[in-house]
């Protein structure tokens, strides 16, 4: 057992630090001094992973504390003031004994979750899954109890059930859990079922635990579970339980079966980096259902030639990345529209007093309209699913091919933006006036202008920097400072716009001025640079 | 005589120098296999060539009857070890937009299925998505590109080591069928694939080119003397 652990810790610790170490040569400005050689030095990656594990127990910790605070705590202590002080100790242990004990010890596994270093241990290297699967588990188990203690403690003092008997919930929350693993190998025995694979249990139990959790004290019937919980009988009952789920979960025969379903290789990346790349690309790939209904040979881009022809192909085969999230949008705006001109029926005072901010709402407008806007996701679509492979193609690298796609994509761009701001005015223009606002045509001009105008600005804004800066590899990875920092500036930019208090006429003239100045410096640099920069890294 | 001459072409990643200086001059109307280790630098001597990145030094000139000038990306046709094209496009559709975008470079009057019937491409399979064709299927339509533009260079990276036996000798007919028109270089590992289709063999050992004497490429000692000369890199 002893030998399973240390060498399950060894290929662990050559994980970690063989992944620190290559995450540190990524490092800018310093990622140089960590030089290859590294990888060969045993007992600096050792210490290295040392450190990795504590501060993962620091985090676990935190993570511990965290969940225990907003889970268990925080609705019993803060939400349920009315509550006596006993009442309220068995509100959070009720909410402790159902959100943890029952819920979280049927729904997670510490055997038969997938780790890219189980895969490692058991399928690559062969260890034995009958010994690696309950040791592992076993460990990883104990080490919670550890990582409970501060929050159980904590958060029971802080309720009124004493910091001594909060000590002792973290060993039976530990004992509870391990009646879960044992439960849910026997579900797999007798079932097929594999818990932690099968979305159907998962959500049933996510969607029912809450509710038997958080519903009785809402009903006012909390259930005086503190007397129980409190009583050594419960205490010696449920530790026993506990070792006796212990002992079977070694004595479970079946592990080699269990391995082999709950360890598929298409569910481990082994490489992170390439997992966590793919990732973000998730959204934007293309897929087969994408042209289920769509014949492929119907001759309606016959018109078109060159490079009008790949993009009207392009934009129409992507449909569901351009113009379904503007759909998403639209039905949004509609569905606010809906519950204001209800409102506006219904309860007319507070829907004119919401109408009254309306025209001071401008500085909201631009952070909506950047969180609106579809230019990122489109501009990774753009790189995924077309760039990235015409890029290596000498033809699509020369500069007026890229200017003209660039304005192809920019037309296109600024059009799917501009129906959602569209949207957006039609819906401000027709609620204000139903409200009977005393709104200046002029100023009302001016808030639809602004909101027209910073469709145009982020769809810039994004190609503008797709384009200078191209910071994908053909990795996928992001490998360009400059994009994340101007990003980053426009991100706090219009979040700083939230803060600002100003009358439409003159921030609408400020949004003007930023769009011209923006555009046009985009457009120069885009001229000079694009041609250059744009290829994959 | 059409040539490709390569003057001093280096290329360095970090610290290790991939090309040292290769210089060579590659005929029109030959194929040229290039050989290496892995590793030796082939595909970035081809990456460097179709400027797809600049080498660090030296120059790549096109020479003919009309004099040298330096070779340009429109010049060289690409074939990738692994065929990238743009996925959401059928086959035919990508067809129709290269030939759209080379339209002043086309002097032939064949549209766009007479193409696809010189390479043996199935009717049904011309209208299906790159995305869902087989490894062999993108090489076709790569190769298809430079039967179309007939650039004067054309770079193989590797091209025919994942093809099924049939699709193989097919593209190898191809190549002989093409070699008239175009100076072409075709870069792989496998030693038999180059003697069996290749007219003269270039080593890349060390980051330069070193040409084998053609008169023994048929000949048992070939195979020894390639290895021996490839072994003297000191492969790092």
């Amino acid at each position: 057992m002893i030998n399973t652990l240390r060498q399950s810790f060894q290929i662990g610790a050559a994980v970690t630090g063989n992944t620190l170490i290559y995450w540190c040569q990524r490092l800018p400005l310093v990622g140089k001094l960590f030089k290859d050689r590294l990888y060969a030095e045993g007992s600096l990656k050792d210490g290295v992973c040392a450190v990795a594990f504590l501060l993962k127990a620091c985090t676990q910790v935190l993570y511990k504390a965290l969940y225990v605070c907003l889970a268990i705590w925080l609705p019993a202590a803060v939400v349920m003031e009315t509550l006596t002080p006993q009442q309220r100790v068995d509100a959070f242990l009720w909410f402790l004994l159902m959100m943890s004990f029952v819920g979280g010890a049927l729904i997670k596994t510490a055997i038969g979750d997938t780790s890219a270093v189980k895969y490692t241990c058991v399928k690559l290297m062969g260890m034995p899954a009958q010994e690696y699967l309950p040791v592992n588990g076993l460990f990883s188990h104990l080490m919670d109890i550890l990582y409970l203690l501060p929050a159980t403690a904590l958060f029971s003092a802080l309720i009124g059930f004493g910091v001594l008997r909060g000590l002792l919930l973290a060993p039976l929350w530990v004992a509870a859990h391990l009646i879960g693993e044992r439960v849910q190998l026997w579900l797999f025995d007798r079932f097929g079922l594999l818990t932690q694979k099968k979305m159907a249990y998962q959500w049933v139990l996510i969607l029912l635990i809450p509710l038997a959790a958080y519903l009785p004290p809402f009903l006012q019937a909390i259930p005086p579970v503190g007397r129980v919980v409190a009583s050594p009988l419960f205490w010696a009952a449920l530790l026993g339980l506990g070792a006796l789920a212990a002992y079977s979960l070694f004595r479970y025969r079946n592990y080699p079966a269990f391995a082999r379903q709950a360890l598929p290789l298409s569910e481990v990346q082994l490489d992170a980096k390439k997992a966590s790349n793919q990732a973000q690309f998730a959204s934007v790939k293309l897929r087969d259902k994408d042209f289920a209904g769509d014949a492929l040979q119907t001759g309606k881009y016959d018109r078109k030639t060159g490079y009008d022809y790949l993009n009207a192909i392009f934009f129409d085969r992507h449909k569901r990345l351009f113009f379904l999230p503007v759909c998403r949008r639209l039905a949004v705006v509609a569905g606010a529209a809906i519950l204001s001109f209800g409102c506006l029926l219904f309860f007319p005072e507070i829907a004119r007093n919401l109408g009254g901010y309306l025209p001071q709402s401008l500085p909201l407008m631009v952070f909506l309209m950047y969180l609106l806007s579809i230019g990122d996701q489109a501009c990774r679509a753009m790189f995924y699913n077309c760039d990235i492979s015409l890029l290596r193609y000498g033809f699509y690298r020369q500069k007026e091919v890229i200017l003209r796609n660039f304005r192809i994509r920019l037309r296109r761009l600024c059009g799917f933006n501009l129906i959602t701001a569209g949207g957006i005015c039609l819906y401000v223009l027709s609620f204000g006036l139903a409200a009977g606002l005393n709104w200046p045509p002029l100023d009302i001009l001016s808030y639809c202008a602004t909101v027209l105008m910073l469709a145009v600005f982020f769809s810039v804004h994004h190609l503008f920097l797709y384009y200078v800066f191209q910071p994908y590899t053909a990795e996928l990875d992001i490998k360009n400072p400059f994009y994340t920092l101007l990003n980053m500036v426009v991100y706090i930019a219009c979040f700083v716009c939230l803060k600002l208090d100003s009358q439409p006429a003159g921030f609408a003239f400020i949004v003007l001025g930023a769009t011209i100045l923006y555009t046009a410096a985009a457009l120069v640099l885009i001229y000079r640079w694009a041609p250059k920069n744009f290829r994959v890294k | 005589m059409t040539q490709l001459t390569l003057q001093g072409i280096t290329k360095s990643f970090g610290e290790k120098q991939v090309l040292k200086g290769a210089d060579f001059a590659f005929e029109k109307g030959k194929i040229y296999g290039l050989l290496g280790r892995n590793g030796a630098g082939k595909t970035t001597l081809f990456n460097c060539l179709s400027g797809e990145t600049p080498p660090d030094g030296g120059q790549a000139l096109l020479v003919d009857e009309a004099g040298a000038r330096p070779l340009q990306e429109g010049d060289v046709g690409y074939v990738f070890s692994t065929p990238i094209l743009p996925e959401f496009l059928t086959g035919y559709e990508f067809v129709k937009f290269f030939m759209d975008i080379n339209r002043e470079k086309i002097h032939s009057s064949m549209g766009i299925d007479d193409y696809f019937d010189l390479i043996r491409f199935a009717p049904e399979d011309r209208h299906r998505l790159i995305k869902n064709y087989s490894h062999g299927m993108k090489n076709k339509v790569q190769m298809l590109c430079f039967i179309i533009a007939k650039p004067p260079v054309i770079l193989l990276d590797e091209p025919l080591t994942s093809f099924d036996v049939v699709v193989a000798l097919e593209m190898k007919n191809l190549l002989r069928e093409m070699k008239d028109e175009h100076i072409i270089v075709f870069s792989t590992h496998i030693l038999q694939l180059a003697t069996d289709l290749c007219d003269e063999i270039v080593l890349l050992t060390g980051g330069e080119l070193e040409p084998v004497d053609a008169s023994i490429i048929h000949s048992r000692e070939f195979e020894d003397r390639v290895v021996e000369l490839l072994k003297e890199e000191g492969h790092d």
